[in-house]
């Protein structure tokens, strides 16, 4: 069973993506804000990360740079409102895997996870 | 103690034989006592209203997001069976149903793809088109606002009547939101709501329907010269510059007879439109006129000179500046140094000596 994080802050987004991913067969932790994505990441290792990049107290952009520095072999999925080029290729100069701007086809991210997952 | 109470209770019997003042300070005082009892127990009553109705809503977000989840995600999950029993058990009340909704809603902003449609038809199974149509003709603006809002972002298809006198609603809200809905829910011209529009389009309405066409509508792209000659001014300038945005270079012959309209705003516009689609011939209308305009048109005719005309063009304008208008005379030397790069020393050093002059 893969073990994936997920950083989101929108409580029907995290409801969503746990019962679709938990449903694809995954384990999935999840953590509100910043914060407790550092604490998570701190304490276990996991096969992919999926992270929004507006959060409360750590941002996105910072956490990508942690587990870049920490983690690098671990994958990034960023799932973000944003659809401005230039936050778009700065995640991708960072390290991003995937970007999946919001609103999201839940089908679509199922399958982009496992060809991630299926990569490792 | 017990004394006391006697001698208290001995008075209150012969409240007849009191003072008139004591009188009316004992019923004043009562008066107030009763109001501030009143006011308590409405404040508790409310408050106790308020933590049982955010009881219930929380209980029914919560039934609602399982239900969605499965609904959309579980692939053993019974559809039918479940709505059925779904909308016997959990779509009794106002609340329910109103909470419903706007869950859905939630889901349906945050999903796209299959899960986006499957929501709008769980939605119509709900039959809560039906409820929404009825908080439409509700006298508080924000449910109509409300009730258009759910059914553009859902894209349900009501009839036309029912919408359209809405366009011309007095509150703002109202307006906008029923102007997305025609846009939204269009085939082909998602902009034939302007033609019953008899309000003015305010800025934000204008973001609201530029960005609605770019993002939500999906048919062919409208004429927006079928709306130059309307009769409202903000129409006019709006349809002007979404000429510009579009490219619709086959309107140019429609736009130049605006370059002599008597409102300043239009001509503006125009001029920003012409310039955007590269219109050719427009310095040779602009210049001879630059003189005659006022200064809003003059810093455009200048604006339109460093993008499409020369440092041949920028000259004639030179003696038609009057030497007290600096704004323009600054404008003018920053297309000057737009123009020849190479001489701009000597422009600095000519701008600083005329100044010292003036002064």
């Amino acid at each position: 069973m893969k073990k994936i994080l997920v950083i989101e802050d929108n409580p029907m987004v995290i409801k969503s993506l746990e019962f679709k991913l938990t449903k694809d067969g995954h384990e999935v932790l999840i953590a509100k804000d910043g914060r407790e994505a550092m604490k998570f990441l701190k304490e276990a290792n996991f096969d992919l990360i999926l992270t929004d990049l507006m959060l409360p107290f750590v941002t996105g952009i910072e956490l990508i740079s942690y587990i870049k520095k920490n983690s690098p072999n671990t994958p990034i999925i960023v799932l973000s409102t944003s659809t401005q080029e230039n936050i778009i290729m700065d995640a991708f100069n960072m390290g991003v895997d995937d970007f999946i701007t919001k609103p999201f086809s839940p089908n679509e991210l199922s399958l982009r996870v496992k060809r991630f997952l299926n990569k490792a | 103690m017990t004394v006391n109470l006697e001698i208290l209770l001995d008075g209150f019997s012969n409240f007849t034989d009191w003072a008139w003042i004591l009188k009316i300070n004992v019923l004043i005082i009562s008066f107030f006592l009763f109001l501030t009892l009143c006011l308590i127990t409405l404040i508790l009553g409310l408050r106790l209203f308020k933590n049982f109705r955010n009881k219930k809503k929380q209980k029914q977000e919560n039934l609602l997001i399982d239900f969605l989840n499965s609904y959309l995600f579980d692939e053993d999950f019974e559809k039918e069976e479940q709505i059925k029993h779904f909308k016997k058990n959990h779509l009794n009340t106002e609340l329910e149903i109103k909470v419903t909704i706007e869950e859905i809603l939630q889901f349906h902003k945050n999903l796209k793809g299959e899960s986006a449609i499957a929501l709008e038809e769980l939605f119509l199974l709900f039959q809560l088109d039906v409820f929404i149509l009825k908080d439409l003709d509700k006298n508080n603006w924000f449910d109509t606002a409300k009730a258009i809002y759910a059914l553009s972002e859902l894209t349900i298809d009501v009839s036309v009547d029912k919408i359209a006198p809405y366009l011309n609603a007095s509150r703002d809200e109202v307006r906008q939101q029923s102007q997305l809905y025609f846009l939204k829910t269009a085939k082909t011209n998602p902009l034939q709501f302007l033609d019953v529009t008899k309000r003015p389009l305010t800025t934000w309405q204008q973001i609201y329907i530029e960005n609605a066409l770019k993002n939500f509508y999906e048919g062919p792209t409208p004429d927006f010269a079928q709306w130059i000659n309307h009769e409202l001014i903000s129409v006019v300038e709006f349809s002007i510059r979404l000429i510009a945005r579009y490219n619709q270079f086959e309107n140019i012959p429609k736009l130049v007879p605006f370059l002599k309209h008597n409102k300043e705003s239009i001509k503006i516009e125009t001029i920003r439109s012409l310039r955007k689609l590269g219109y050719e011939e427009l310095l040779d209308l602009l210049i001879p006129n630059f003189e005659k305009e006022n200064l809003l048109i003059q810093k455009e005719i200048l604006s339109t000179i460093e993008q499409l005309g020369d440092f041949n063009d920028l000259q004639k304008i030179r003696p038609l500046i009057a030497a007290d208008e600096w704004e323009l005379k600054i404008k003018y030397m920053n297309i000057e140094r737009f123009f020849l790069p190479e001489k701009i020393e000597q422009i600095n050093i000519e701008t600083m000596l005329e100044k010292e002059i003036e002064i």
